[in-house]
């Protein structure tokens, strides 16, 4: 790709109409061909071979508080520590959080090239998607402050900033254009659509959504389906974190969703069912019963590859 | 029944008024100063024990009778509900190597003082990890009905931090921009110590 100057941006039918071709003609940069393990586009080791011979980055002009050794060392960080990565704390980040924990996990080659190349030339493609972040978000990557590990995590701030500014749904129509401090509001929020447009959009998956923001997936025995699934394919859970934690303080409350996590691993021992997902920097083991499992669930995202 | 609306109209403005008031400075100081002690004995005991062996501690119910345990390590963290009429919470810590004795000691302690979640956060100054403890309190004075459960939590930092002239925590290098703990601003008690009144308690 070509560089840009900052404030030129591409006509919307123009980048489309490339993008579409783009992806007739050719395999997509992050097209996952495979859910299982053994499949994976790429390893960490590729990565971490690509970082070594990569040449000195000069600072970009496409964003400025983005110091390229910092953002080098971010990027080993991604290949060495793969999970302290997307920590984050205090943002309305955690859609990004468990989309990108697959990203990295997938194609980390094609991960830290593509972020490579977002911050050289301000834009880059991934599967269907053209990012070209506005100059709102590209003058505060970097600059996050007080979001836990994120603070020292530049790549990382342009990548959740990235996508936030690329993907809209419904929650965020009130507060579209970004501002500072909208990382904790609905600017980054992100509807059970959303997410699932999200990963459509990004990878040739084939992406089967049950649930919805505020209706429960009407399914029989949750654990049997959760387990089914996850034997198949990946499977994201969009959940109330407020009653994940807090269980008894209050009597009644009127219960939404609001985090997403990638359901790692579930089994169940009498009335118990011990879950496994990763959740900001930690992969997080707990037990739950299953009236509280069902009750916490609005939304469980079913992923596999169409091949 | 005309006449009655006007009364109840009233009645129910007025008690709107009461419950959507919350308490203000004045109780948080004397919060913090009536329990001075405990909650620095509380504070100073977790970060001791969390340095042998990380974990977060809150408590689930009400009753303050239902214990939910983080165990924490570099990549994972798991949790685990205990009974405290129960022996297993004991019985697990012993298992992990945790100090069991010195752990239930310190949620007994923060059971007397309705004290219902405990941690250490980090945070970066200039690239430099700090941490700070995190203390989340239950009031019966800061509950109501319009309002929602609400919660008195203190920060207990290791430096000295920097306020503005209202007494809000504000950032180091940026004088006027707001630091915010878990979404919150935090008011000024001592220079090392801030508070909030808070909907989140974690």
């Amino acid at each position: 790709m070509q560089n840009s100057p900052p404030g030129k941006k591409l006509h919307h039918f123009k980048a489309g109409a490339l993008c579409f071709f783009f992806c007739w003609i050719t395999v997509p940069l992050f097209a996952f061909n495979n859910n299982t393990d053994s499949a994976r586009n790429s390893t960490l080791e590729d990565a971490a071979n690509y970082l070594r011979t990569l040449p000195k980055l000069d600072s970009s002009i496409f964003w400025p508080n983005i110091r390229p050794g910092y953002l080098l060392e971010n990027l080993h960080l991604y290949v060495q520590r793969p999970a302290y990565a997307f920590e984050s704390r205090n943002t309305n980040f955690c859609g990004y959080t468990a989309l990108s924990f697959v990203t990295l996990d997938h194609d980390p080659l094609g991960f830290v090239k593509l972020l490579i190349q977002l911050y050289k030339e301000g834009k880059a493609q991934m599967g269907r998607t053209v990012f070209e972040p506005s100059e709102a978000v590209r003058s505060m990557a970097g600059n996050l402050k007080y979001k836990g590990m994120l603070d020292i995590n530049p790549a990382t701030q342009m990548w959740f900033l990235t996508l936030a500014d690329h993907f809209k749904g419904y929650l965020n129509l009130f507060n579209k254009r970004y501002d500072r401090g909208d990382e904790n509001k609905l600017w980054a929020a992100t509807n059970f659509a959303k997410f699932n447009r999200m990963l459509r959009r990004l990878f040739d998956w084939k992406v089967q959504a049950r649930g919805a923001d505020l209706i429960r997936p009407s399914v029989d025995d949750i654990y049997v389906y959760l387990e089914k699934r996850l034997k198949k394919g990946m499977v994201f859970l969009y959940l109330n974190n407020r009653l994940l934690y807090k269980k008894k303080h209050v009597a009644t409350r009127f219960g939404i969703p609001t985090h997403y996590v990638l359901l790692l691993d579930i089994s169940r021992k009498d009335d118990i069912i011990h879950i496994t997902y990763t959740d900001g920097g930690r992969t997080t083991h707990q037990q739950v019963s299953t009236g509280l499992l069902k009750k916490i669930i609005f939304g469980i995202t079913f992923c596999t590859n169409r091949s | 029944m005309r006449r009655s609306i006007h009364y109840i109209i009233p009645f129910l403005f007025v008690c709107s008024i009461v419950s959507c008031s919350t308490p203000g400075k004045n109780f948080a100081s004397r919060y913090y100063n009536e329990n001075k002690e405990m909650l620095d004995s509380i504070r100073n005991r977790f970060r001791s024990y969390y340095a042998i062996k990380p974990f977060h501690l809150q408590f689930e119910d009400r009753n303050f009778r239902y214990i939910s345990f983080e165990m924490l390590s570099d990549s994972s963290r798991h949790i685990y509900g205990f009974d405290l009429l129960e022996n297993d919470f004991a019985d697990t810590l012993e298992k992990y190597q945790y100090p069991a004795a010195e752990i239930i000691g310190l949620a007994a302690d923060m059971r007397l003082i309705h004290c219902t979640w405990i941690s250490k956060l980090d945070y970066y100054e200039n690239r430099q990890q700090k941490s700070l403890v995190f203390i989340s309190m239950r009031n019966s004075h800061l509950n109501s009905f319009l309002n929602g459960e609400k919660y008195y939590a203190l920060a207990f930092f290791n430096d000295r931090q920097f306020f503005d002239k209202h007494g809000r925590l504000t950032d180091k290098s940026e004088r006027r921009r707001m630091r915010e703990i878990n979404g919150q601003v935090f008011h000024k008690i001592t220079d090392r110590i801030c508070y909030a009144i808070t909907g989140n308690f974690r």
